[in-house]
């Protein structure tokens, strides 16, 4: 057990230090892509473009310059942004960071109660209309371009049916705090949740009903049939706790995705401060070091995720204790 | 959905003509092929639309212009109905033959924009979708047939690929590449280039689509036939050629369709954060964005594209499915991590 454990810490570190690399690599030694043309600006004089080299210390080796941009990432925390003289790119994150959570926490919710329902419904009526149009809808959700779907989500309870009873009661685009108005809070993130949660209710839905149908057909299944057990009874306290075994490893990846900025679309469409809005905003001005910690914190979340689901799974699906065991 | 041979016909049918004659009746794929095909050639059409029927050039400003409304002549940039918004909009909606779904900021035909954007949007996506495939089929028979050290080093790589969200990923790629184009030792490609989008795109899926192919081709390795030849003594490459390669076509059909909706997908993304197809070129992701300025006033400038990506993608998602179901690969696609 504690040689596995320690077998998926190392792996956890090496993932970490492969995605930095990545990362690094994307930025700084893409052949034509020089960040010193880029801070200096297009048509930048000679003089221009070697003091901004000597500044910034383009001129040393990559090696040296991951090695100390990984230091000021992660030890000493003080990345300052290129856009921004001296604004320091660590703190931003963290400001930022709870209204990205509170985003995709409250998506989560709706997305994880959403798609059970709608999946074990469909799994029940196998191949009766019900299941059809519920998987169709599934198709749908996954088919919608999120910000496409924000956009017209914003014309409807922004603008057009602003002023009916229906809609009156939306807030302007924007963040409001809960620590302010939990009210206020609540109301601005409705329409986000929703559509942040579209795209995972038709994902979850699918391959729930998938798991579901595959999981009847099991040999313990079966069984509590022949003890007589109702096949509803039997497909929501056997088949989904089976199925939900899937549905957590997907859930904590796509969960850790998200919060580490995946859902800067969103973000950028109903203006909420979060993470991906501070990505966004660090492209239009094209601040690498920015964009390079929240990647990064991205890739942390994620690889952090997936050992927890790992471990998940150990308590969820007594076959793979087992097969630790033996290991 | 999958039909089995029936035990009358004699010789048996091959694989593919089941699949393809169960896929004939799969109402809901041929109506996405259908509705794929109609789209190309829509798109195909653009120039002839523009030029024949609208009478309007979608790549030019055309803010000053007027067109002919019901005898009439009216101006495309128009004092704005809505007392909450300054300055002049562009027209709205005709239904006529020119600007037919109206102008967008800058006067073009939004239209004709479409069409023209639709070429791109659809280009890009099955090019990336190919060279993707391409890809992933290389590095998925690679780890999967090479054996551990090769297969180890090789699903690091994409597990670390995969730890970086998939947009998050793409964007990083878009940005060091849009500014200043891809220097590769003596080529360089412009950052207008669709090959930038298409080259980010395919290569951010790849670890998606390697990973059921690696499955398939482990499985194919311990398989009897595979084992023979090996016992034979043909050659690796032979193998891989004659045995493996056949074998997995379907594992690539079935993926074919659904990478490109993603591909779309993704195109639509980065060109509405504007790193994607660069101006004056058009996507269905760049209207979505000229309209987002305009979705108080003319929405249907957003609207429209909007629509187009969501048909598409579920036209393919559902021809996905339906070949899926066709070719019974409903395991290998979703392989999951060991």
């Amino acid at each position: 057990m504690i040689l596995t454990l320690f077998y998926r810490i190392s792996q956890m570190l090496f993932v970490l230090f492969g995605v930095s690399v990545l990362v690094f690599a994307i930025f700084f030694a893409t052949p034509g892509a020089d960040p010193t043309a880029r801070i200096a600006g297009r048509n930048a004089a000679p003089q221009t473009l070697e003091k901004v080299r000597k500044e910034y210390g383009f001129d040393r080796p990559l090696p040296v310059q991951y090695a100390i941009m990984m230091k000021k990432l992660f030890i000493t925390q003080d990345l300052t942004s290129y856009a921004d003289r001296g604004e320091r790119v660590v703190p931003e994150i963290f400001r930022a960071a709870p209204i990205t959570l509170s985003l995709v926490g409250g998506a989560a919710l709706i997305w994880t109660v959403t798609s059970i329902t709608m999946g074990f419904i469909a799994a029940i009526f196998k191949d009766t209309w019900i299941d059809r149009t519920l998987m169709s809808l599934g198709l749908i959700g996954i088919s919608i371009p999120v910000f496409w779907l924000g956009e017209v989500v914003n014309l409807i309870t922004q603008d057009r049916y602003h002023n009916t009873w229906l809609f009156s009661w939306v807030p302007g685009l924007g963040y409001i705090p809960f620590s302010e108005d939990p009210a206020g809070w609540f109301k601005a993130l409705v329409f986000p949740w929703c559509v942040l949660a579209v795209l995972f209710i038709g994902i979850y839905s699918r391959i729930l009903r998938a798991d579901l149908v595959a999981i009847a057909r099991e040999d313990f299944m079966r069984t509590a049939r022949a003890k007589g057990l109702s096949p509803s009874r039997i497909l929501l306290w056997h088949g989904l706790r089976m199925a939900m075994i899937t549905f957590i490893s997907l859930f904590g990846l796509d969960f850790a995705q998200l919060v580490g900025g995946g859902a800067l679309l969103t973000e950028v469409v109903f203006g909420l401060p979060g993470v991906g809005r501070l990505t966004y905003q660090a492209l239009s001005s094209m601040d690498l070091p920015l964009i390079m910690a929240t990647v990064m914190y991205s890739a942390v979340f994620v690889v952090m995720a997936s050992a927890v689901v790992d471990v998940l799974y150990l308590f969820l699906d007594p076959r793979v204790r087992e097969s630790h065991k033996k290991l | 959905m999958t039909s089995s041979p029936s035990l009358k016909d004699s010789p048996t049918k091959g694989p593919w003509r089941v699949a393809l004659h169960s896929l004939s009746r799969n109402v809901s794929a041929m109506l996405s092929l259908c509705l794929l095909l109609v789209m190309t050639i829509a798109c195909l059409l653009a120039p002839f639309y523009a030029h024949t029927i609208a009478h309007t050039d979608p790549f030019t400003s055309n803010v000053a212009g007027t067109l002919i409304l019901n005898g009439q002549k009216v101006d495309i940039m128009q004092p704005n109905d809505n007392p909450l918004h300054l300055g002049l909009s562009p027209i709205g909606p005709t239904w006529q033959r020119t600007y037919f779904l109206g102008a967008d900021s800058q006067g073009r035909d939004v239209a004709a924009r479409l069409l023209y954007g639709g070429r791109n949007s659809l280009f890009i996506s099955s090019c990336a979708a190919l060279l993707c495939l391409v890809l992933a089929t290389f590095i998925g028979i690679m780890a999967g047939f090479s054996g551990k050290i090769v297969d180890t080093i090789l699903s690091q790589l994409m597990d670390i690929m995969w730890a970086v969200p998939i947009y998050l990923l793409a964007i990083s790629l878009s940005v060091v590449t849009v500014s200043s184009g891809l220097h590769i030792g003596p080529f360089v490609i412009e950052s207008n280039n669709l090959l930038i989008p298409i080259m980010i795109i395919a290569l951010v899926y790849v670890p998606y689509a390697s990973r059921p192919i690696r499955g398939r081709v482990i499985t194919l390795r311990q398989s009897d036939f595979v084992m023979a030849a090996h016992c034979l003594g043909i050659p690796r490459w032979r193998i891989i050629v004659q045995d493996i390669l056949p074998h997995i076509t379907i594992t690539l059909v079935v993926l074919a369709p659904l990478i490109m909706a993603m591909s779309l997908l993704a195109e639509s993304a980065l060109s509405f954060l504007s790193i994607g197809v660069q101006a004056p070129a058009a996507s269905w992701g760049t209207i979505i964005q000229d309209g987002e300025g305009l979705i108080y006033t003319r929405p249907m400038v957003a609207i429209a594209p909007g629509l187009a990506i969501v048909l598409v993608v579920l036209a393919l998602n559902t021809l996905g499915d339906a070949l899926r179901d066709a070719l019974d690969q409903r395991d290998t696609s979703h392989v999951e991590t060991p």
